[in-house]
């Protein structure tokens, strides 16, 4: 189940060129959308598919700002509207490409696959991206394959760091006893806490002394689908034994992470990590990419194990525990909306 | 979030004793059931449509069966009937997850008390001490042996020598629950189960011999235990708008908020996920849960909506 009303990520503006050959197809909430940019170099997004029979559009060509579907040379403008069909003099009403809302901002590109008169850009959620001045960022892409359902339940809880990223971000058993507060937002959760007194991450550890101590403040702010924003400040260790750390800063890090749902089985995640310009250093943000991606493959590894046997044991119990307030809330935040969106539907008619 | 109901078939149907039928009980698709520990009872649907609670009996390292024992009480509201009359063997029956009220908690010795029926849960315990090498004693008293359900497992069971049996129909063989307990000591904990006069009784024997609260650990098998009807209603009122709701004996505050159109997100309805937590502005909070730490219980700051309830006849929270 999808939620309609929202944006998705399609991914950084980047993977989008202007070029002849630039026909970006996504996998989208169990829908196939087509992008590509005009002769101005706006983003278009259509349902790749031709009205007439079910041609992807993405194997057509581009002319100008229209695309020609290269099965029987129906030419589409960026409305959506057929504007020819080489034979055929008077041209269908319903030869009509579905288009949809696209913005682009924090260098992603935002899809909205609902009822266009809800796009709302405002509700596009916060993220800093890697043209923001005053941060040195990098970005990157995985697939997995996971219902995001399972990617909102590994994001909303941090203590599988400990476990799943021991090689990489982990190195403490401390996150597993972290015990977050997390505050409900209209369209997410909200979360703010302090990791102790704990050493470099097991990717770091070289960099300082053997006992030297860190806190690690960190500030989620999650929205659905599955956005996670990440501000993942790293401190001397400070003696605050509760709120915010009293450590000297070392290196403020950011990261904006877009998950994307293509269907129920896999998913798309867009994200990115560096530092801010004045707590960079050479090198710092290369080894926080490298790191990242080793990560993200971490958690590829248990999130694809799981829905192995998600799909084996479709009746298998599921027990709660403590860490599981942040992944309930989340997902009870989206359940709320599908079944607002739910009952808010009229039965499907004609499409467009 | 309502209680994900397991589809169960009953394996074996026997006779357990006078009034007592036994039921082993295995997951209707072939999985697993999920963990139990030693103390934790299941809902059990009925045929004529009651739901009813049930101690799990059986070994909690077995997770290919449950296993209860059911009194027929004649006085009862029949469920006890329908669950003797029809329920046979190899019919399938609807359970819920584990709840447990009643756990074991890690003591150098644990006393076991078990009155009739209460032998259930006390018999997984004593399977859990067992197994886990810890040194107990069971004392199981009923009106006579034939009403004495699991009598002949208990004779042959590898923790034999830690069982002893006191029945009414043989003075000789009475409960000298006095003597039983009177030593308290801060390391030995007691556990007690069975009808709600037996467990009052060692309650009170316990009490007047100075043993502490947090050692006398007891389940009552009169009242339903996961529903409410045996809790006291009790009013909320919402910070800031002194909005008061009345939270009925028969509701969790979940519920009476959800009635006034109020949705708190809410997951295990247990207490144990913590989804539901909710800051306290004034009132004690009668904590049942299992997410807080005893530190935080004691700071009644916040408290579970799902299961928790109010010592104080008001509590305020904050949404």
């Amino acid at each position: 189940m999808f939620l309609k009303n929202a944006w998705y990520c399609a991914g950084w503006d980047s993977d989008l060129g202007i070029g002849r050959d630039d026909l970006l197809v996504r996998r989208i909430a169990g829908r196939s959308i087509l992008l590509y940019r005009k002769s101005n170099g706006e983003a278009v997004a259509m349902e790749d598919i031709c009205p007439h029979r079910s041609a992807p559009l993405s194997l057509g060509r581009k002319e100008g700002d229209s695309i020609r579907c290269m099965y029987h040379g129906m030419r589409f403008a960026s409305d959506g509207r057929c504007t020819e069909i080489p034979g055929m003099q008077n041209i269908p009403e319903n030869a009509r490409v579905t288009v949809l809302p696209v913005v682009e901002k924090n260098n992603w590109v935002w899809v909205w696959i609902g009822d266009p008169a809800k796009a709302d850009p405002d509700l596009i959620c916060f993220a800093i991206g890697p043209d923001e001045p005053g941060w040195k960022l990098k970005t990157n892409h995985i697939a997995i394959d996971t219902n995001y359902r399972q990617e909102i339940a590994n994001l909303a809880d941090l203590s599988h760091v400990s476990w799943v990223h021991g090689m990489t971000f982990g190195g403490t058993d401390d996150w597993g006893y972290i015990k977050p507060k997390h505050n409900m937002t209209p369209r997410g959760v909200e979360t703010r806490y302090c990791v102790r007194n704990i050493p470099a991450p097991n990717f770091a550890k070289h960099l300082f002394p053997a006992d030297a101590r860190f806190d690690i403040q960190v500030h989620v702010r999650m929205s659905v689908p599955c956005n996670f924003i990440l501000s993942f400040a790293v401190h001397e260790a400070g003696d605050a034994t509760s709120g915010p750390t009293n450590g000297r800063l070392l290196l403020d890090t950011f990261s904006s992470q877009a998950v994307t749902p293509r269907d129920e089985g896999s998913v798309d995640y867009y994200f990115s990590w560096g530092t801010s310009e004045a707590s960079y250093m050479p090198g710092i943000v290369d080894l926080m990419h490298a790191a990242n991606a080793e990560a993200f493959h971490e958690d590829k590894r248990i999130l694809e194990g799981q829905r192995r046997r998600m799909l084996e044991y479709p009746d298998a119990p599921q027990i709660d525990i403590i860490h599981d307030a942040g992944p309930h809330r989340m997902l009870w935040i989206l359940d709320k909306l599908l079944e607002e969106e739910a009952a808010a539907t009229v039965p499907e008619g004609l499409p467009g | 979030m309502t209680t994900a109901w397991i589809d169960v078939r009953v394996r074996e149907r026997r006779i357990a004793a006078q009034d007592i039928v036994s039921l082993v009980l295995e997951a209707a698709n072939g999985h697993p059931l999920p963990h139990f520990d030693a103390g934790a009872h299941i809902d059990l649907e009925l045929p004529n449509g009651l739901i009813r609670q049930y101690s799990l009996c059986g070994s909690p390292s077995r997770s290919d069966r449950y296993e209860l024992g059911i009194l027929r009480e004649p006085d009862g509201r029949g469920g006890s009937r329908s669950a003797h009359e029809q329920i046979h063997q190899g019919d399938i029956v609807r359970i819920s997850s584990p709840r447990n009220l009643f756990r074991l908690v890690p003591a150098r010795h644990a006393i076991l008390l078990a009155g009739g029926i209460g032998i259930t849960p006390i018999l997984a315990m004593a399977e859990r001490l067992h197994a886990d090498g810890a040194s107990f004693e069971l004392h199981y008293c009923a009106r006579s042996e034939g009403r004495a359900a699991f009598l002949d497992y208990l004779g042959v069971s590898p923790f034999a020598k830690c069982v002893h049996r006191h029945f009414d129909d043989r003075p000789d063989t009475a409960l000298d629950t006095k003597g039983l307990l009177n030593h308290p000591d801060p390391q030995t904990h007691l556990y007690v189960c069975g009808p709600g006069g037996f467990i009052d009784h060692v309650i009170n024997t316990a009490d007047a011999a100075g043993w502490q609260e947090s050692n006398v650990h007891f389940e009552r098998f009169s009242a339903p235990r996961s529903d409410h009807s045996a809790d006291d209603a009790f009013e909320v009122q919402i910070a800031g708008s002194g909005k008061v709701l009345t939270v009925r004996g028969d509701q969790t505050v979940i519920a009476a908020l959800s009635a006034q159109g109020i949705e708190i997100p809410v997951s295990c309805e247990q207490g144990i996920c913590g989804t539901c937590l909710m800051r306290v502005v004034d009132g004690i909070p009668d904590h049942r849960d299992m997410y807080l730490s005893d530190e935080e219980h004691a700071a009644n700051d916040c408290f579970t909506p799902c299961c928790s309830r109010a010592l104080t006849p008001r509590l305020i929270i904050q949404l």
